[in-house]
């Protein structure tokens, strides 16, 4: 799949935007210009040279807080998505092999979880678990499952049933060498992608929860919690929202877009993708030249 | 003396049922026959005959209710899962799909699906791998350079020649071929019955499976008849073409067209459809 | 029903000369030069496999061509009516009421949601004008001229309730439904088992010989052509290989083709064994 990846450009696009982002996350924090907590200057200033996104009620510099807030955002998106992960495409994967009773088991519980709203949920559990940021992670994390279930649960069958893997079989392949060769690779494809996505969704819900102050409490910098403040001032700084906003908007385009990729390039789109790419560009300027002729009448 | 341990395959007395509860239906009344070595037979049944249930009882994909499947003496059908692993991994029976595109993997290379079977009996090393696999792709008429490609990139019949290199490669004494040639042109259908018959006379013995008596009868020794689940008819190719006894059997032959006759009078069929149903 | 079995060769129903089909998708020819007759109660059968231009060529005389897909040279002429001024709308109207076609998977042709009854007495509803009562007793009648044995009870079913064969009469009962003059049946056959096939393959000689319809019968197999036809025409590539009376494309074959179609007949099915005519008891 990667020599796939390699061919679009889009994929160079989503991979660097998030390489990007990932480091941003890493090292934000240390290369931030200002301490986010020190409110020293001038108290909501417009960008600046010195300034470049200006500082916000507090005097703090609107560019280090966000680069310092990105570590929490980031890292807890990935949390979700990865709890996630885990608690649903183990049990899909597993509810293919281990027979009825757990696969009627598991898609029970799955419906109760799809049935429950995120933030209400999520919320609820921050009451019973404690006000931290991991807490409602783990929440968010545990409501996102299903997507994973569903999605592994759904390749698996697929593979599981298919001529090929019983063509292995009849042919002497044990089952780990068929679950490694055969189904493994076109169940992490789909998986890869719940993956992207999730972890968007899960960027969103942070942003949400801290927006609405839950998790990471103030004076803790967090692109949800900026923007809450930022709603409080904005006779003073109207363009002041913009820049979480666009932050936490670029990251989870590029997530999605990512998403988009991996979909792209895996899969019966990715092998036709190699031979119709030359195919089609040189193809599709011919086709509108001769429809244009066919319309006007006119032989080619 | 001619004892069941001569005998390549030996069904006896098998009845399958499937589905469950409720929906659990017989597919499969009292089958027998037998098949010696370097024989071809043409197994032949409409859709809902059984004839595919048959074939996958045979390969130990479906458990019979009653009866035994003898393969030189052994019953497969009894076996347990680890000494069925063990049996397949012999290759003594291989079987060829009706459609390629769906029995080889999308995401390997023709040459990775050919030397499956020898990479999962884990016995050669690679070089050796590597020679079989071309040993056999010469076999079946294909080139060299077709050895890189995924099958989405192939043609229907390279496909099916690959699929079958597949099956001959495990040097198998029962190969069981699945309607191999329904979905290709009149070339690659030549071709390949050429091929099938080559094989013949070294030891491998062909089952061909096929609602279609005209698409096999060309190289069949015997034919058995299949209809809704037990066999009405066995006999050489010749004499159920020419002289076929049960009603079903006359239906069957004499609804094929062919070039020098159309089929039996539309008359002459009723009644043999009347006869099978109260039969 | 009055016997229209003998032509009027003054008026083929479908006349063909000099077809060309251009691909500009794949950009290459599609069909060349192709030139057939068939007169009303007359069968062509066009025996050729797949990228023969077979089924290209059934869709330029229903008018589908798909789109890049264009005409380069020749003419079609539906029961002596030019189709190239036609508009989509004209088509549509011929469709059916002229001419009309059956293919080779009847499943995917029904809407898998509605009786199928339903869908033929739809045609009748469309095409006819026709009310609903009127269109259902006409549907039932259609159908038992299909030889479904229980035409009331088929009417209620579901596709997937039925049988390959079953599902492929009901099509030919709907293209039959609004009285074309014209039938294409496409490769109608292939996908049934051979003891169904003969009974589609008599219904079709059946409707020829009660209508009147100018018959086309497409197949890779020679021996379903030659069962139903009279005249054969042999596509490859496109192009027409050889063209004749039943008689001359199957006893003497003049093209490699040709001759290794009808060879392999000889050689792998069962004429091989059959030395006198059909098997009776």
């Amino acid at each position: 799949m990667l020599h796939r990846l390699i061919r679009l450009p889009s994929a160079w696009i989503a991979f660097g935007l998030l390489l990007f982002i990932i480091v941003l996350g890493i090292v934000g924090p240390a290369i931030a210009p200002y301490d986010p907590l020190d409110g020293g200057a001038k108290l909501l200033a417009s960008p600046s040279l010195a300034h470049p996104l200006g500082t916000d009620y507090l005097g703090r510099d609107t560019m280090s807080r966000l680069l310092a807030g990105a570590p929490v955002s980031v890292l807890s998106a990935l949390e979700v998505s990865g709890i996630a992960l885990l608690v649903g495409a183990i049990p899909g994967l597993l509810s293919v092999y281990l027979g009825r009773a757990f696969e009627w088991l598991t898609l029970r519980i799955v419906d109760t979880l799809i049935a429950l709203p995120f933030l209400v949920f999520a919320i609820a559990m921050t009451a019973l678990l404690g006000n931290g940021i991991s807490q409602a992670m783990l929440s968010v994390g545990i409501l996102l499952a299903p997507m994973f279930y569903r999605v592994s649960r759904a390749a698996a069958l697929a593979v599981s049933s298919s001529q090929y893997v019983e063509a292995a079989i009849l042919g002497g392949s044990s089952t780990v060498w068929v679950l490694r060769r055969h189904i493994w690779p076109k169940v992490i494809a789909p998986i890869g992608i719940a993956l992207a996505n999730a972890t968007g969704a899960g960027l969103v819900i942070v942003a949400s929860l801290t927006f609405l102050g839950i998790g990471v409490q103030p004076p803790a910098p967090t692109w949800g919690g900026m923007l809450a403040s930022d709603l409080g001032y904005l006779d003073y700084q109207p363009y002041a929202p913009v820049f979480p906003i666009l932050v936490i908007m670029i990251t989870v385009w590029a997530l999605n877009l990512l998403a988009d990729v991996l979909r792209d390039a895996s899969g019966e789109s990715g092998r036709i993708m190699l031979k119709k790419r030359a195919l089609v560009k040189s193809k599709k300027r011919r086709a509108t030249t001769v429809r244009r002729a066919l319309q006007g009448g006119q032989p080619t | 003396m001619t004892g069941q341990a001569e005998r390549l395959l030996d069904v006896c007395g098998v009845d399958v049922f499937l589905g469950r509860g409720s929906s659990r239906k017989q597919v499969l009344f009292d089958v027998g026959f037998t098949i010696e070595q370097g024989e071809v037979i043409g197994l032949i049944g409409e859709t809902g005959s059984g004839k595919s249930t048959l074939a996958r009882v045979i390969l130990g994909l479906v458990k019979p209710t009653a009866g035994s499947i003898h393969f030189e003496g052994v019953d497969v059908a009894a076996l347990r899962a680890r000494h069925q692993q063990l049996f397949r991994r012999s290759g003594a029976v291989q079987y060829v799909f009706q459609d390629p595109l769906r029995s080889l993997d999308p995401d390997f290379t023709l040459e990775e699906s050919i030397a499956e079977p020898l990479i999962a009996r884990g016995m050669l090393s690679r070089t050796e791998v590597a020679t079989n696999v071309r040993e056999y792709l010469g076999r079946v008429g294909l080139d060299e350079s077709l050895l890189k490609r995924l099958p989405g990139q192939v043609s229907g019949g390279q496909r099916q020649r690959a699929a079958i290199a597949r099956a001959l490669i495990s040097e198998p004494k029962l190969l069981i071929l699945d309607e191999p040639v329904s979905a290709l042109d009149s070339a690659n259908r030549v071709q390949i019955l050429q091929l099938l018959q080559s094989l013949v006379g070294s030891s491998v013995s062909l089952l061909f499976i096929s609602h279609d008596l005209g698409s096999v009868a060309g190289i069949t020794d015997r034919v058995i008849v299949l209809y809704r689940g037990e066999i009405v008819e066995v006999d050489s190719t010749e004499k159920i073409v020419n002289e076929p006894t049960h009603p079903y059997t006359q239906l069957l032959v004499g609804s094929a067209p062919t070039l020098t006759s159309g089929s039996s009078e539309r008359a002459w069929r009723d009644e043999l459809r009347a006869r099978l149903e109260l039969g | 029903m009055t016997d229209v079995s003998t032509p009027d060769a003054g008026t083929p129903a479908v006349s063909v000369k000099g077809l060309s089909i251009y691909n500009h998708i794949g950009e290459v020819p599609a069909v060349t030069d192709v030139s057939f007759t068939v007169h009303p109660g007359e069968a062509l059968g066009i025996v050729g496999e797949s990228g023969s231009g077979k089924t290209i060529t059934c869709r330029a005389l229903l008018g589908i061509l798909p789109d890049l897909f264009e005409v380069t040279a020749g003419s079609i002429e539906l029961l002596g009516r030019d189709t190239e001024p036609l508009t989509q709308r004209e088509w549509t109207a011929l469709r059916g009421s002229v001419i009309s076609a059956v293919f080779q998977d009847p499943a995917s042709f029904l809407d898998p949601s509605i009786p199928v009854g339903h869908q033929v007495a739809e045609v009748l509803r469309v095409k006819k004008g026709l009310g609903r009562r009127l269109a259902r007793e006409r549907a039932l009648d259609l159908l038992d001229a299909m030889r479904i044995r229980d035409p009331e009870y088929v009417y209620l079913q579901y596709p997937f309730e039925l049988s390959g064969g079953m599902l492929q009469r009901i099509l030919i009962a709907a293209a039959v439904a609004s009285e074309p003059r014209i039938l294409i049946a496409d490769e109608a056959t292939t996908a049934l088992d051979v003891t169904v096939q003969a009974e589609i393959l008599d219904l079709l000689t059946d409707l020829k010989d009660r209508l009147g319809l100018a018959l086309i019968v497409v197949s890779h197999d020679l021996a379903v052509v030659s069962q139903l036809c009279s005249n054969v025409l042999v596509l490859r590539a496109g192009e027409v290989v050889e063209q004749g009376t039943k008689g001359q494309i199957l006893f003497a074959p003049q093209h490699d083709y040709t001759r290794m179609l009808v060879d392999e007949h000889h050689r792998f099915g069962l004429e091989r064994f059959q030395r006198r005519a059909v098997v009776r008891g």
